[in-house]
């Protein structure tokens, strides 16, 4: 083999490059896998789609303060409430649009309809629940309900109340013409609220203080939930709200109903006062609830919804 | 004095055959490991971008359940349109009778490439419907139609 000369490791040779060779490729192949495994340390959050999220929820606290703090200032008319709410939803728009910017997202929100109501209201703690002049102790508050929200009652003096069974106790009495829903406030030794709804089912909470509030709507009597206590329930809509006995019981009330034309005016009101301040109880227009139509941008996503703002109808 | 019974010409032949059986193998070997480690590259990169379209696809149902089914909601998701140099498809299928869990639904994102044949599996649970579709491998987009969920080319 020596006289082979310098010719020599050919075939090494051959070999050596084809392996060169498979490991540049091999190179190549790993190379593509850097930028997936980079991918893969990424948060998926970086779409911000629980930012979306919270902003529904915020939305939702945001506007449903703006709609209360409406009802109680400058609160003439429904046209008052409406400019007034959406000048609140516009300016809360412009904020919070500032705010999301600054994490790179962009944001608006505007009304898409809103549901005018009318506020009824009690505030004399020290009066009875009759009507104005005081004449009527079974009178209707409000007919042709179909929702109502934010109905408080609280009862200031329990020694008015009387005693369960005994036939003039005070009963708030709902009906929709057919099937009727009551709540009765009594007392023997603690504060009791009794519910009966339309099919039958009765249940009786007792308030733990002297002074309880009863937030019906809501479900709770002084401040801990009633089970049994759903508002209306098993009626059909519209339904109207009554008093019974209002002479037996003493305190403030307040409730929020989607009844928009009791107008404040004596004339075709007479059980309400035209004074708001006078005690007695009186109407007000309110606004009920507002359908806000949201949506929420950013790099990589879009998210258009809309949410009913309905402060009051099932929280405390 | 020592070539006897020897043939140069034999003697070459053998070295030849030896050298380039040696170098087939290591060849063989070589085409083989780079092969496996290519096939391993494409599965990893595969169930990242698996996913990653898993993640979005649950954040945009979790934003569509909290607005209630109203409205519509997109997410574009940027994925790599080769795996390792190669196409590769995703597709969602359906995969609930699987399960029974109540008021989700269990939907498998399958991404495969065909040379070599590589198939990875994802799965992802929802409470609103996804559409059973099968987009090329690339920018994707997840939409909400407004009654399901859809993973579209974007």
């Amino acid at each position: 083999m020596a006289d082979v000369g310098d010719d020599r490791g050919q075939l090494l040779l051959l070999a050596a490059v084809g392996l060169a060779i498979m490991f540049v490729t091999l190179a190549l192949v790993m190379n593509t896998v850097i930028y997936t495994e980079n991918l893969a340390t990424r948060s998926s959050k970086v779409a911000g789609g629980s930012e979306a999220t919270s902003y529904l929820a915020a939305v939702e606290d945001g506007i449903g303060g703006i709609v209360e703090y409406a009802n109680y200032h400058n609160n003439t008319t429904h046209a008052d409430l409406q400019s007034n709410l959406s000048d609140g939803v516009d300016e809360w728009s412009d904020a919070a649009g500032t705010l999301y910017a600054q994490s790179g997202a962009g944001t608006n929100i505007s009304i898409q309809s809103i549901n005018n109501g009318t506020r009824i209201e009690q505030d004399d703690a020290s009066r009875n629940f009759t009507n104005t002049t005081g004449n009527a102790t079974d009178w209707t508050l409000v007919t042709n309900v179909n929702e109502t929200r934010k109905f408080r009652i609280n009862i200031t003096d329990e020694t008015v109340l009387k005693s369960a069974g005994s036939g003039d106790e005070f009963e708030v009495n709902i009906t929709d013409g057919s099937d009727h829903w009551r709540l009765n406030i009594t007392h023997d030794t603690e504060t009791n609220i009794s519910v009966r709804n339309a099919s039958g089912g009765e249940v009786t909470c007792t308030a733990s203080n002297t002074e309880p509030w009863v937030n019906v709507t809501a479900g709770t009597v002084a401040g801990e939930e009633c089970t049994g206590l759903n508002f209306a329930q098993g009626l059909t809509t519209p339904y109207s709200i009554e008093f019974r006995n209002a002479d037996n019981v003493t305190g403030t009330y307040e409730l929020i109903v989607t009844n928009a034309s009791l107008a404040k005016n004596a004339g075709t009101n007479p059980h309400f006062s035209d004074d708001d301040s006078s005690g007695q109880p009186y109407v007000t227009p309110a606004i009920y609830s507002t359908r806000i139509d949201i949506t929420y941008q950013s790099p990589r996503l879009y998210f258009n919804t809309s949410v009913r703002v309905v402060p009051g109808e099932d929280d405390g | 004095m020592d070539d006897r019974a020897v043939s140069a010409t034999l003697g070459y032949a053998l070295s030849l055959t030896i050298a380039t059986l040696l170098v087939s193998g290591i060849f063989i070997g070589m085409a083989d490991y780079v092969g496996d480690q290519r096939e391993r590259a494409i599965r990893s990169e595969l169930k990242v971008i698996g996913n990653r379209i898993a993640a979005d696809v649950a954040a945009v149902d979790r934003m569509v359940t909290a607005a209630n089914e109203t409205g519509s909601a997109t997410i574009s998701t940027e994925l790599p349109a080769f795996v390792a140099g190669r196409q590769y498809t995703i597709n969602v299928t359906d995969i609930s009778d699987e399960t029974n869990a109540a008021g989700n639904q269990l939907y498998s994102i399958n991404l495969t490439t065909t040379d070599p044949a590589v198939e990875v599996k994802v799965r992802v649970k929802t409470q609103t419907t996804l559409a059973e579709t099968t987009v090329t491998g690339g920018d994707i987009e997840i939409v909400y139609t407004g009654s399901e969920l859809e993973v579209r080319s974007g």
